[in-house]
């Protein structure tokens, strides 16, 4: 099965510059502008073995999704990563977190660090 | 007129009391009642002739002190100095009153704010018999008005810092997070590019895209610092207890990796302290660089730890021509002149980076100091506190 990657980014350039990144390199993508579509698209999105996730965002803010992704047992064991331009007040419990920007090898490296293809 | 001609003509020494028949009379009583205004006759040199309990009550003087004196005692000396008594008098004489506000002196000497009224007194052949004074104390409405007015301009301060604190704010918004997204997209289309040809003219342009938003990611850390430093309140440190080689061996590394030709010399005793790692790393990085992209070429890069009981010094020394004095005098300075004149891909940038690096030595409450002659080559020397809490 193909490993999706969940790609929650406000700016559209950058979205969908790292939807043909990780579309080039193997990966299944889906992306939301913002917390709340990506919160109701999340359940059903097959193989998501990641969300990438901006901060700062109109509408459902990073922090929000977050909270609410907790809440839900069925979301929570997704592994969250940080992708932000202001990330030293992150929520607690992300599993990583980068700062924008990050060379794109180091941020496919850590994609497949969590989406082990076989 | 009249009534008040004859208390001039005859002046008593205690009004109200001293006067027989003009004790009954409802002026005098009118005038002896009223405590708020000081109310007297001048007679036509300006000497007191009556008083009251108002002028009492303002001015301080009993009526035997003060009947039959001049009335510029009233007024402060560099006032009367320039003529102004006289003034007032000619022109109540001439245009039948004066009024005016202004700083009187009480018997005591402390000045009051009061409103001040003379007119004119004339007898029945029109002749000038006196002035009769009244004066207001509004040093009260005065303090009011004045403490008016400071609300206002304290809270049209308080205004216009909170309009500078949202500038501030969205600024750092703007450089920290809307300038940072399309960085972060180059990146990540230099990246895909890369991994997906084989052209090495294309190669070579992506390697320099790649270098130059690396370049401007700097940079937009460099300016959000000056931010920082200059308007937003001072950096703020992170300070946890660690080893300073934590500090020192991973930027060591990656330098060593940015530039595999050039050779650091780094040794480290073992030395803790309370400081901010990412903030030391950030100093050293801009240490050691200046020293690999301005020291002599064929020459190693010196990084040495000294240890004192309170304090731990930092050496970092290249060979090669010292930094001319001029230069010396200004190369702490952000934006500084020289910066941007000999600008190669290597070295450019905002000349931002040692000012920087000394406003977070000193929020350490360290020093960064500079010694570069032609004998010893130059050495910037980080000085930091050590810890006195024992780590882990």
């Amino acid at each position: 099965m193909q490993h999706t990657v969940l790609i929650v980014e406000d700016e559209e350039d950058l979205r969908e510059m790292m939807r043909e990144a990780f579309e080039a390199n193997g990966y299944a993508v889906v992306t939301a502008p913002e917390g709340q579509e990506a919160l109701d698209r999340m359940a059903e999105i097959e193989g998501l073995c990641l969300v990438l996730l901006d901060l700062v965002m109109p509408g459902m803010n990073g922090w929000d999704f977050f909270e609410q992704v907790r809440r839900r047992p069925q979301l929570a064991r997704v592994p969250v990563i940080v992708y932000s331009s202001a990330p030293d007040n992150a929520p607690a419990g992300v599993t990583r977190v980068l700062r924008k920007p990050v060379a794109f090898e180091r941020l496919l490296s850590t994609v497949r660090e969590f989406c082990a293809q076989d | 007129m009249a009534a008040l001609g004859l208390i001039v003509s005859t002046p008593p020494l205690r009004p109200a009391v001293a006067l027989g028949r003009e004790a009954e009379d409802p002026f005098r009583l009118l005038v002896d009642s009223v405590k708020d205004y000081a109310i007297f006759i001048l007679d036509a040199t300006g000497h007191v002739r009556t008083w009251n309990p108002g002028a009492e009550r303002i001015k301080g003087y009993r009526a035997e002190q003060i009947i039959g004196r001049h009335f510029s005692v009233f007024y402060p000396p560099d006032v009367v100095a320039t003529g102004k008594c006289e003034f007032e008098l000619e022109m109540a004489s001439r245009e039948g009153r004066f009024e005016e506000e202004g700083w009187r002196l009480r018997q005591d000497g402390s000045p009051f704010w009061a409103n001040v009224t003379i007119t004119a007194l004339r007898g029945p052949g029109g002749e000038l018999i006196g002035f009769a004074k009244v004066t207001q104390d509004l040093s009260r409405r005065r303090a009011a008005e004045e403490a008016e007015r400071t609300l206002a301009a304290e809270r049209a301060a308080l205004a216009e810092r909170e309009r500078i604190q949202h500038f501030q704010e969205r600024f750092l918004a703007i450089l920290g997070h809307d300038l940072r997204n399309p960085l972060a997209s180059l990146d990540m289309g230099v990246g895909v590019i890369k991994q997906r040809t084989t052209d090495a003219t294309t190669l070579r342009l992506l390697e320099r895209m790649g270098a130059s938003s690396q370049r401007m990611s700097r940079m937009i850390e460099q300016i959000l610092d000056l931010t920082r430093i200059r308007l937003a309140g001072g950096l703020q440190l992170h300070l946890q207890p660690m080893h300073l080689r934590e500090a020192l061996e991973p930027i060591v590394a990656e330098l060593r990796g940015v530039y595999p030709m050039k050779e650091i010399e780094f040794s480290c005793e073992q030395v803790s302290g309370h400081w901010d790692r990412d903030r030391l790393q950030q100093v050293f990085s801009n240490l050691i660089s200046n020293a690999i992209l301005h020291g002599e070429t064929q020459a190693p890069v010196h990084v040495d730890v000294r240890v004192e009981p309170s304090v731990v010094h930092v050496e970092v020394h290249n060979a090669g021509p010292p930094i001319p004095v001029e230069l010396q005098r200004e190369l702490f300075n952000p934006f500084r002149r020289g910066a941007r004149d000999s600008r190669t891909a290597k070295t450019a940038g905002l000349g931002l980076g040692l000012y920087i690096s000394r406003e977070l030595v000193s929020a350490h409450h360290g020093r960064l100091e500079l010694q570069s002659d032609a004998a010893s080559g130059t050495t910037l020397r980080v000085t930091l506190p050590r810890a006195t809490v024992p780590l882990r």
